[in-house]
């Protein structure tokens, strides 16, 4: 799970800083989290799970920002008429 | 003012894409110290928001999608593009809540935490990451109030999804002010009582009326409607009763122990 989680999480740093697949991204992102956590909870000295997890936090949080990012510009260029921003 | 963009490395990241993730990791480490405070254990609480937040994020947007359902070009509905368009933009906070509620309840199920123990605990992490989303609403112009033109009023330059040139409501910098407000009396009732489910009953009671009344100041008009509420409303209306109809029953089996306490 630690393995996993490191590869999840450089995955996630790899499509967010890259911009393609950032929904993807997020989701292997938080994927590569909880998988870290669960390694940790079983081997608390298990540096792969930690560096996963941090990898996958790292991830997460730029796939985030770059995900809802992309749909922002979009949304600010066509300025409503898709009203995609437009949360309740 | 004009949607804020900052450059970082030559790309343009706007400020809402950046609030959510600020949002999503200061919700995170105060949640952290809270579980931490309580003796809980921090992989369980990453664990548990992991899940929270993918089926959050999964009822956010199916949500949405319901709600906006005329509007998808279902003609494109293949394309790459239009699905990271489809995915990234317009989240509904509702749909996040039931969504998050239904990954505790299967964690819950399949696991041996206790989850009830974590989300009485990191309940302030809630309005703390709305909040942000809330700010970062208010940055791409998105959520925005109705018209107004008193102390301050917010007016919209191009490129936004406000109207551009009329004085607005900073609704969402209210609400932000609210979920923030929300948040610090929660993590002072649970410092000093530690925790409790007050927390959880003091934030859905509080958010739910907040909401209600600040509906009426919202001015975007492609938000789902039926009859004289919004989806929001009736969303506050239903979880308000809930809530209500929780706490009469409550008081009911607490008056009824005590009856059978005196006759016996």
């Amino acid at each position: 799970m630690g393995v996993a989680s490191l590869v999840l999480g450089i995955i996630s740093i790899v499509l967010g800083v890259f911009g393609f697949g950032v929904p993807v991204g997020a989701i292997l992102g938080i994927v590569g989290t909880v998988l870290g956590s669960m390694a940790k909870k079983n081997d608390p000295a298990n540096s792969l799970a930690k560096s996963g997890f941090v990898c996958s936090v790292v991830g997460t949080a730029i796939s985030l920002a770059f995900f809802v990012a992309c749909v922002g510009c979009a949304g600010c260029a066509t300025a409503g008429s898709a009203g995609l921003l437009s949360g309740l | 003012m004009e949607t804020f963009c900052i450059n970082i490395f030559g790309r343009i990241v706007p400020m809402y894409g950046i609030m959510i993730s600020a949002g999503i990791i200061i919700a995170g480490a105060v949640g952290y110290k809270l579980v931490i405070r309580e003796g809980l254990s921090e992989d369980d609480f990453f664990i548990l928001s992991g899940i929270v937040l993918l089926f959050g994020m999964f009822g956010a947007k199916l949500l949405y999608l319901i709600i906006n359902w005329k509007e998808i070009e279902w003609g494109k509905i293949l394309e790459w593009n239009y699905i990271q368009q489809l995915l990234g933009g317009g989240f509904v906070f509702y749909g996040g809540l039931i969504g998050g509620i239904l990954g505790l309840v299967l964690v819950n199920q399949i696991s041996d935490i206790n989850v009830m123990n974590y989300v009485k605990t990191a309940i302030p992490c809630l309005p703390i990451a709305h909040g942000f989303g809330r700010i970062g609403c208010f940055f791409a112009g998105c959520c925005y109030g109705i018209p107004y033109d008193g102390p301050f009023c917010v007016d919209y330059q191009a490129p936004t999804l406000a109207p551009v040139g009329i004085s607005l409501f900073p609704v969402q910098l209210l609400e932000a002010i609210a979920d923030f407000l929300i948040a610090v009396i929660i993590i002072d009732l649970i410092v000093k009582k530690g925790q409790g489910m007050f927390g959880i009953y003091l934030y859905l009671t509080s958010y739910v009326i907040i909401r209600f009344l600040l509906e009426n100041f919202r001015g975007d008009s492609e938000r789902g409607r039926w009859l004289l509420f919004s989806t929001s409303q009736w969303i506050s209306l239903g979880i308000g009763c809930i809530i209500g109809g929780f706490c009469l029953f409550k008081i009911y089996k607490k008056r009824r122990r005590e009856k059978w306490e005196l006759h016996h």
